[in-house]
């Protein structure tokens, strides 16, 4: 199916015609990260609407579209958004590959303090494995870490 | 986008009228339905990129279409019961995520052993 021209769109409709028209996509891909050394590792999931769009392409914005966001939200006199327009009227991504799509999402959700420094210290910070990986039951889990046996 | 009907208010033969400002205001902006390892549970999800399985209890649930601010996002949670009454609390972390504590009305708490729904009302950016 081809993407109607959405740049100028606003996201939420984008997103309304995605669901819409588009089969959810779960990925069995998960992003496991710590982003504080007094708790366990968190365990990201993409939504399967979200992957489906990033399949798709023409649907969602650059990814610096949200930094630009964050940036203005960090301000101390914050009080609303003043630029969601960028959502809206910034040419939106191409079709990703799945792993692109996952690159994409770990810069969009995950802390930038993981991401860009995931291999500095004694071992990674982040790590994306498939789900048949991660531990089958949640024994445990407030113990759950990243294993030292990774090598950065 | 295939058709478009462009009006401020609806207006009924005998019961008034309404701003459609009422419509577009009062429609839910995300939803989702989604188990403790934040899998989400049925296609139903909207306006949702991720959710991020913390730890015991709590998931970070991410916009795509963020919304003006935090204080902006107004989401309401529905949970199951077992054999405890359990309920959810939402933090509106920031105006792109939103943060859930499930938890043991009875004891207080956190607990991940029940799925949970999510529908957040509000301003989009």
């Amino acid at each position: 199916m081809q993407t109607p021209s959405f740049k100028g769109t606003h996201l939420f409709d984008r997103l309304c015609w995605a669901k819409e028209n588009l089969e959810g996509v779960q990925s069995d891909y998960r992003v496991v990260y710590e982003d504080s050394v007094d708790e366990c590792a968190k365990i990201l999931v993409p939504d399967p609407n979200w992957m489906a769009c990033a399949l798709q392409g023409g649907i969602l914005p650059p990814v610096w579209v949200y930094h630009e966001l964050a940036k203005d939200e960090a301000q101390p006199d914050f009080k609303k958004h003043t630029r969601g327009y960028l959502l809206h009227q910034t040419e939106p991504m191409p079709a990703m590959t799945e792993e692109e799509a996952i690159e994409y999402l770990i810069m969009k959700d995950c802390p930038q303090s993981v991401w860009t420094n995931w291999d500095s210290g004694n071992k990674p910070k982040m790590v994306i494995c498939k789900k048949q990986q991660l531990p089958q039951t949640r024994e445990w889990r407030n113990s759950w870490r990243i294993s030292d046996e990774l090598a950065a | 986008m295939a058709g478009k009907i462009i009006a401020d208010t609806l207006e009924h033969s005998t019961a008034g009228s309404l701003s459609t400002e009422y419509v577009v205001n009062g429609s839910a902006k995300a939803i989702s339905k989604q188990t403790p390892s934040g899998t989400q549970i049925s296609a139903t999800s909207l306006n949702i990129s991720s959710v991020t399985d913390s730890t015991t209890g709590i998931n970070i649930t991410v916009f795509i279409n963020v919304f003006n601010s935090a204080s902006e996002t107004v989401t309401t949670g529905i949970c199951n019961e077992n054999n405890y009454n359990r309920a959810v609390a939402w933090t509106d972390a920031s105006a792109s995520q939103i943060s859930s504590r499930a938890f043991r009305c009875s004891v207080g708490d956190l607990i991940d052993d029940f799925d949970f729904s999510m529908i957040t009302h509000g301003n989009l950016a």
